[in-house]
């Protein structure tokens, strides 16, 4: 018996040491090995649909990326919680700048690896999705690169950038490699341009898209980014004007796109792929896709109903800005006086008593899926709060992920228009900028008042035509000098109890107040270090002396 | 067969079955609505198994006693689950809560988790003479399943020795000192951290969560990208320890002290590099070993116990343990050619990031601004002010500052307060560490109570940064707000957009001495045995009967301001729940 005991011993320990090899080899299951992808079509799908994913971030375009247009003058932020941002004394810590910093580099890493892993099995070999695939990450590789680039880069200081594909085995020696900082922001405009040229070439026309592809980046996208590079990269190279005329007019005729024939139908959900569309953030209410930027823009606590955050409110200068009888206005901006339609009745216009900042207005560019609906009422004869939003499906059923089925315009073809007329003015030619400037008056109910145009002209009709867009009125306001601009207080336009709606009688205008800057500050905008911001510190201290920090002013 | 030869063998399984259904319905809450209702099913299988297998040898042979073990151990588990759910039921009733009745299915998804495999084999040798002197060898040797292949094994080996004194022939036998041993040990042990189950295989990641990218109409919840760099190098993390220790009983054991000096090294550290890994490359940190961390300390027990007479015993006891904990080497260079830093991103709301660990200083130093009072006036702000030695210009440091505003030390004497301005301040790590107890029994009562407190610590308390601070939006303010100057000197002067910066510079305004002293436990217990007993059945079997009652976290002294002093983890506080005062009453029954 002591016999079979010792020999079990000996024998279950020495099974243990043999087959330790195999037993030690834990596998994991459910995702695909690092190697070896990008063997279908649907590979290639998944992998650029991770690019895209970068839309529904609030780090991003669902709200981060437009609390810097608190430095502009077109807004001010509710709840100044940055004012360090906003009194331009940035030190590049401030947390809408460092995250989506971070998401952008880590979304231009992922493009870089689908453009880098289809490029690795011949381009000439790819299948058809395969290579639209290509076109797509290639686009979106530059799309992130330029708004990290002008956001960041000097003339004498560029940003961070590298191409996976220009190092064959990228996955053992790139992978660790910190990204070279470019000695100038034009090598990083030129990179760009680069990647838009060979994404135009493997991109199809958008018309060739159906239903289920509407919405991926196409050949016309691609040109169209160009143009606003081009307009960019004129700050420090006036040469690249010249460029742009004709390639808007490529992007009219060859790529079909043209301005709707009323300013009131851009920014409604049938006409998500109107003639007017280039690029766009794409949204489904229900199925939570898509930035949460209306909710964003939607006031606090959106009248009982729907959770808006009223995040952003835009100043009496904005409201100022447009003439008497420019349509424009009232669908860009929402103040006192105004009634809108709000799930199926009529809401008078108020901004929430209760916020830190008041200032009367709101961006209503993204309201149109809120109109519809209709308010159910409960027992006791309140409005039902879910019930009045199932109503209607487009907009999210979620109150912290406010997204609708209206796109979020990145680009669109009026603003191509708006830079065709800025390329002519800065070349010289105002008669031809004013036919330009002219369409676009023309459909917002003022006709055609431009015989030749000027910048000041331009400075107009750009903010009219973009408010509350993401195509950064504050860059404008940096590249077009504007500091006495940046530099003005910002007003509100309320009437003496801002929780009630405007009555010329019980409650009318009160005294305009500042609303921007609060406690006695002046904000002073250097030129020399708040061009672009400061990369973010903590960053700098990673990198160990690879990127160079912009220089930081007080 | 032989004689003090023994094999051991032990089996153990473990399964775990989870199957979740839940049903959110609709909420009507006014201004947050959330208008989807779902139902969500979640269900997994886990099993795990361990076996053991020991042979050991003892003998004594005369004066000499040997002992000899080797044993192996195997283990494995694994998790295979997944998770299905419905949206948009027209009705909530319980009946109709059933996937048949939603309208819409967002994806569903499978897991696969924690897979672990591990070997490891101990082979341990001991010896004592006369039971005076004691030597005990081991080594062990762990294979690691996660690890890539060529690093999984760890060699770990320790050894022991002991000499008790008391037993010498020399050592004269008396009632004072009753036992006096010298005990020394030198031993590694391995460590994997956070490494990642099957780290070895580089494999994609998985993005979408439900919702997926909306591309056209259709939604894609399997986006596939590469986030993650394996680092083929990565292994073990070795702790490295040699302890020097005495143990004394006295007056025939009344009196027990026990005495250590221990000092360990942890090297290999296994961390997410930080140097030379910004965000930028777009891809997570790669985990690496890297540096070597020394912690030396000193530990002290004593302990009291008597019994006075048959029916009235008690006892006194305490132990205290410093330490000094600090990077010994921080495995990274600067780029100018200086010791490098591992920068933590750890943060509060992303604005306050107080951490950095250098050379020579403890791990998770907090690395801050430091801060000197308030400016008690307009003037005094004004006048803080800065010369530039190249162009003789004046200019203020803090422009924006105003009475009531912090005044921030500008270190490096450049005109600015910037992160350039950042010192070392130490780290949370209680530099003591004691607790103390006492207790005794009367006849059948027996009262016992334990203290337990910190000392030399800190703690980032960035709660302040929204209680104290009317610039930060909708949150709630601790009563400590009405402390605003010119109240006292404690807290800032209100304002509404903090232009000085008094809150989002990362300064030691938020560093709070975290030191504390606990009343941990109380507990009075009445033994009812003998009423138990009465019975001659319950009796001859033994049973006993005890009732108890008792409190926990009774007190606390301190001063910390935040909600509780034990913060834990790195000492960031971002509003901890403090710790509950627990009262029990309870009834212990052997039958």
């Amino acid at each position: 018996m002591k016999k079979i005991i010792a020999a079990i011993a000996v024998v279950t320990m020495g099974l243990s040491a043999s087959s330790c090899a195999d037993f030690l080899d834990v596998q994991p299951e459910g995702n695909p090995n690092q190697g070896g992808y990008f063997q279908t079509d649907k590979e290639a799908e998944d992998a650029i649909g991770a690019v895209y994913w970068i839309f529904d971030k609030e780090e991003t375009w669902g709200r981060n990326l437009f609390w810097e247009q608190g430095c502009g003058d077109d807004m001010v932020c509710n709840q100044s919680r940055w004012p360090s941002l906003m009194n331009f004394q940035y030190t590049g810590d401030e947390s809408p700048l460092t995250d989506n910093w971070e998401k952008m580099t880590e979304y231009i890493a992922r493009a870089n690896w689908v453009v880098a892993g289809l490029k690795a099995k011949g381009v000439d070999k790819l299948t058809a999705v395969e290579t639209r695939t290509l076109g797509e990450a290639l686009f979106m590789r530059a799309f992130l690169h330029f708004h990290i680039a002008y956001r960041y880069g000097r003339a004498d200081n560029g940003c961070p950038f590298i191409r996976y594909e220009d190092y064959p085995n990228y996955t053992e020696t790139m992978l660790s490699t910190i990204p070279s900082q470019q000695a100038t922001v034009m090598d990083n405009y030129k990179l760009i341009e680069d990647d838009l040229k060979e994404a135009a070439g493997y991109l199809p026309f958008f018309e060739t898209y159906g239903a289920e592809d509407q919405g991926r980046a196409h050949k016309v996208a691609a040109w169209a980014l160009q143009v606003k590079l081009y307009a960019y990269w004129a700050y420090h190279d006036k040469t690249k004007w010249e460029l742009i005329p004709d390639l808007v007019d490529k992007i009219e005729k060859e790529g079909n796109r043209a301005l709707l024939g009323d300013f009131a139908d851009v920014f409604k959900m049938a006409n998500n792929y109107s003639s007017e569309y280039i690029w766009s953030a794409t949204g489904t209410g229900r199925k939570e896709g898509g930035p949460r930027f209306p909710g964003v823009c939607l006031v606090n606590k959106g009248w009982g109903i729907f959770n808006g955050w009223g995040s952003l409110k835009p100043s009496r200068s904005l409201w100022e800005e447009y003439e008497e009888g420019d349509t424009r206005r009232d669908i860009s901006v929402y103040s006192y006086g105004m009634t809108i339609k709000y799930f199926g009745a009529e809401q008078p216009f108020t901004d929430p008593a209760g916020d830190k900042i008041v200032s009367g207005f709101m961006f209503a560019k993204y309201m149109e899926p809120y109109t519809y609906g209709q308010r159910v009422l409960d027992e006791e004869g309140n409005v039902d709060a879910s019930k009045t939003v199932l109503s209607k499906h487009y907009v999210s059923t979620n109150g912290n992920d406010m997204t609708t089925d209206l796109n979020i315009p990145l680009i669109r073809f009026a603003e191509m228009v708006l830079f065709k007329a800025e390329a002519l003015i800065e070349m010289g030619e105002g008669g031809k900028a004013a036919i330009e400037l002219n369409r676009l008056t023309q459909r917002c109910g003022l006709g055609q008042p431009y015989a030749t145009a000027t910048m000041e002209d331009l400075m107009h009709e750009r903010r009219c035509e973009l408010a509350g867009e993401f195509t950064d009125r504050f860059m404008d306001l940096k590249r077009w000098k504007q500091y006495d601009k940046l530099e003005q207080q910002q007003y509100d336009r309320v009437p003496v109890d801002p929780s009630k709606a405007y009555d010329p009688d019980t409650n009318p205008w009160a005294e305009k107040q500042v609303i921007w800057p609060v406690g006695g500050i002046e904000r002073k905008f250097e030129p020399e270090f708040d061009l672009v911001f400061p990369y973010p510190p903590l960053e700098v201290t990673k990198a160990n002396g690879k990127l160079k920090q912009n220089p930081i002013g007080n | 067969m032989l004689p003090g030869l023994r094999f051991n063998s032990r089996f153990t399984y473990r399964n775990e079955n989870y199957f979740y259904k839940n049903f959110s319905p609709r909420i009507s809450e006014p201004g947050k609505p959330n208008a989807r209702n779902e139902l969500s099913y979640d269900t997994y299988d886990y099993y795990y198994w361990g076996t053991e297998n020991t042979l050991t040898y003892d003998n004594t042979f005369g004066r000499h006693t040997v002992g000899a073990l080797i044993s192996t151990t195997a283990e494995e588990q694994r998790q295979r689950g997944f998770a299905v759910k419905g949206r948009y039921f027209d009705n909530e009733a319980e009946a109709n809560q059933y996937l048949s009745y939603a309208s819409e299915f967002p994806n569903p998804e499978d897991s696969y988790s924690y897979p672990d495999n591990n070997v490891a084999i101990v082979a341990r040798l001991s010896y004592s003479f006369d039971d005076r002197y004691f030597v005990t060898a081991s080594w062990r040797r762990d294979y690691a399943g996660r690890l890539p292949k060529g690093n999984k094994s760890g060699d770990f080996p320790a050894v022991t020795g002991g000499w008790k004194i008391s037993s010498e022939p020399f050592f004269r036998k008396n009632d004072v000192v009753t036992l006096l041993k010298l005990r020394a040990s030198w031993g590694r042990v391995g460590n994997l951290g956070a490494v990642p189950y099957a780290y070895s295989y580089p494999v994609l990641d998985r993005d979408g969560n439900g919702d997926g990218t909306q591309v056209g109409g259709s939604t894609n919840t399997n986006l596939m990208y590469l986030g993650t760099a394996i680092n083929p190098n990565l292994s073990w993390e070795t702790s490295e320890q040699t302890d020097i220790g005495l143990d004394l009983d006295m007056f025939r054991g009344r009196l027990s002290i026990s005495a250590d000096f221990f000092m360990k090294r942890t090297y290999d550290l296994i961390q997410a590099q930080t140097t030379n890994w910004p965000d930028y490359i777009g891809i997570s940190a790669m985990m690496i070993n890297q540096g070597e961390i020394r912690n030396r300390g000193f530990e002290l027990g004593v302990n009291w116990r008597e019994q006075v007479n048959r029916d009235w015993s008690y006892y006194v006891g305490g132990n205290l343990t410093t330490l000094k904990n600090w990077v010994s080497d921080i495995g990274t260079m600067a780029a100018d050619g200086g010791k490098g830093v591992w920068a933590h991103s750890d943060h509060f709301r992303s604005v306050l990031k107080p951490f950095q660990t250098a050379e020579g200083e403890p791990l998770y130093s907090y690395y801050l601004i430091q801060t000197n009072g308030l400016f008690q006036s307009d003037e005094e702000a004004a006048n803080y002010t800065w010369t530039d030695p190249e162009t003789g210009e004046t200019k203020r440091i803090q422009p924006n500052a105003k009475a009531g505003d912090i005044r921030f030390v500008d270190w490096n004497n450049d005109g600015k307060i910037d992160s350039n301005d950042r010192q070392y301040m130490g780290s949370y790590m209680p530099k003591l560490t004691y607790s103390f107890s006492a207790g005794f029994t009367w006849k059948d009562l027996s009262f016992s109570m334990m203290w337990q407190g910190a000392a030399k610590t800190k703690a980032f308390n960035a709660t302040k940064f929204t209680l104290l601070n009317e610039a930060q939006g909708v949150f709630n303010r601790s009563t400590d707000i009405l402390k605003a100057w010119p109240a006292s000197n404690d807290v800032p002067r209100l304002t509404a957009n903090d232009a000085n910066g008094n809150f989002t510079n990362v300064s030691d305004f938020y560093l709070d001495d975290a030191s504390y002293l606990r009343l941990k436990n109380v507990t009075v217990s009445y033994d009812l045995t003998r009423l138990l007993r009465r019975n001659a059945k319950l009796a001859a079997r033994g049973s006993s009967l005890s009732v108890y009652f008792s409190g926990e976290n009774l007190w606390t002294i301190t001063d910390y301001t935040g909600f509780d002093p034990e913060v834990g983890g790195i000492g960031l506080d971002a509003g901890r729940y403090p710790v509950s005062r627990v009262f029990s009453f309870g009834i212990k029954l052997t039958y």
